[in-house]
């Protein structure tokens, strides 16, 4: 058996040698060339999956945004219409209002300007009855000559009566 | 002149107070050199927020493909962080030293001695890989390795009732006798692993020396080439069948769920009525 090993170059104080360099590169390597290495890949991707995420969230809270602002503008112009519409309609109502008051103003004031024409006339034709009467009376006063006043004044004016109401 | 003189042990240069330095240890003092330099590189200059570069670039790389290489073996994230460590040592030592075997001077270089009236040549630069020696360093680590994991992993108990199972439980003395060949057969994979290595790069050493010794100009370059060749796929082996044994010492044999079988109970032969019934199967479209 040893001689085997011997001839295959097998040495117990050779193999010890490589044992022992080999263990103290194992343990080297390991505390500091792997460890550093794996901890900064580990690192590395976990803060590429975070960014990923991160990108991922923030697109998906970016369409919801726009989603939300989409229905708050549609809201928005629904309600600009309605209140337009509710002001076209008071504004007509309001119109029609401010016409029927200035209709019935101007009737209003027709009718006064009716009115006074009228008294206006009654009073120039009651003037002009008397004026008409007197001027009578002082015609027929120098063609009758010495009628008395008091008769004279009641045949005018039964004449005057008359007149009326053969009119 | 001389003939080539070739050896299947690493051959002595020096003695130093009793103890024997060979042309491997002499190999494997440069190499420890330079390894240890990788390492305190990696670990001063390897950053999380920065691009890597330099020595510590190519290991940050190494180390991105390997853990990515264990994980897809392991397929568990956890273990492959911890046998990481063990197999990238193994795959970027083996792979170093068996490069060695292309360093120029390989078999030229050497001390004139005299052996039984002959003078021959002892080369200078030999690939470690071609030492038994290193090689069962390497084969010991890994499968003493194994042991440890399994053990840590798995609890003392259940990891050794793997190898030493009652002839009185389930599959009776069938389980026993396989438990036993399991356990034998953790020493023939330290074997295996040790000759494997030494075999392939030892065999390659030989074929560039008379390559060289032959036909000095052209021809060893395609040898120079397949030797690269065997080098990598050596470490790459050493380290996967690491893997692969670590991953299986780490694995409990209680959770290992066998897939449903077909039950063929109710078979008949159209195929209906009752048909085949397989639960977990793909089921054809």
């Amino acid at each position: 058996m040893s001689d085997m090993l011997t001839k295959l170059g097998i040495d117990w104080k050779l193999f010890i040698a490589q044992l022992v360099n080999f263990l103290i590169l194992f343990l080297v390597l390991r505390f500091f060339a792997w460890k550093a290495l794996v901890n900064a890949l580990e690192e590395r991707r976990a803060k590429i999956r975070q960014g990923v995420d991160d990108a991922n969230k923030a697109e998906t809270r970016l369409k919801e945004i726009e989603c939300e602002r989409g229905d708050v503008l549609a809201q928005a112009r629904q309600e600009a219409a309605k209140i337009i519409e509710q002001a076209e309609a008071k504004a007509q109502t309001l119109k029609e209002e401010k016409m029927r008051l200035a209709k019935n103003e101007i009737e209003q004031q027709v009718n006064e300007a009716k009115d006074v024409i009228k008294a206006e006339r009654a009073e120039a034709y009651a003037t002009l009855k008397q004026e008409a009467g007197r001027l009578i009376a002082a015609a027929t006063g120098k063609i009758v000559g010495e009628l008395d006043d008091k008769s004279q004044k009641k045949l005018i004016d039964d004449a005057i009566a008359e007149l009326e109401a053969g009119k | 002149m001389s003939m080539l003189e070739i050896s299947i042990g690493p051959e002595k240069i020096a003695e130093l107070a009793g103890f024997p330095i060979t042309n491997t240890l002499l190999v494997m003092a440069v190499l420890f050199v330079v390894v240890i330099g990788m390492a305190i590189s990696a670990k001063r200059k390897t950053r999380v927020d920065q691009p890597p570069k330099g020595i510590a670039g190519l290991l940050d790389v190494f180390t991105e493909i390997f853990l990515d290489y264990v994980d897809s073996i392991t397929n568990d994230h956890k273990k492959s962080l911890r046998f990481f460590p063990i197999v990238a040592t193994i795959f970027l030592i083996v792979l170093l030293s068996n490069l060695v075997e292309l360093v120029p001077g390989l078999g030229s270089i050497g001390i004139w001695e005299t052996h039984g009236g002959e003078t021959v040549l002892i080369p200078l630069i030999r690939s470690m890989s071609a030492d038994l020696n290193f090689t069962f360093v390497i084969s010991i680590f890994a499968m003493a390795s194994v042991q440890i994991m399994g053990m840590r992993m798995l609890g003392l108990g259940d990891y050794w009732g793997k190898f030493f199972v009652a002839p009185w439980k389930k599959p009776y003395f069938i389980g026993s006798f396989v438990g036993l060949l399991e356990f034998v057969s953790e020493f023939s994979k330290t074997l295996s692993f040790a000759f494997r290595l030494f075999g392939n790069i030892f065999a390659g050493e030989v074929l560039l020396a008379v390559m060289g010794f032959l036909s000095p100009f052209l021809a060893p370059l395609p040898f120079l080439f397949l030797e690269l060749f065997v080098g990598f796929v050596q470490a790459l082996v050493f380290s996967t069948l690491t893997i692969v044994f670590l991953t299986m010492a780490t694995t409990s044999h209680h959770e290992e769920e066998h897939p449903k079988r077909a039950d063929y109970s109710h078979a008949t032969f159209g195929g209906k009525p009752g048909g085949i019934q397989v639960s977990d199967a793909p089921k054809k479209a």
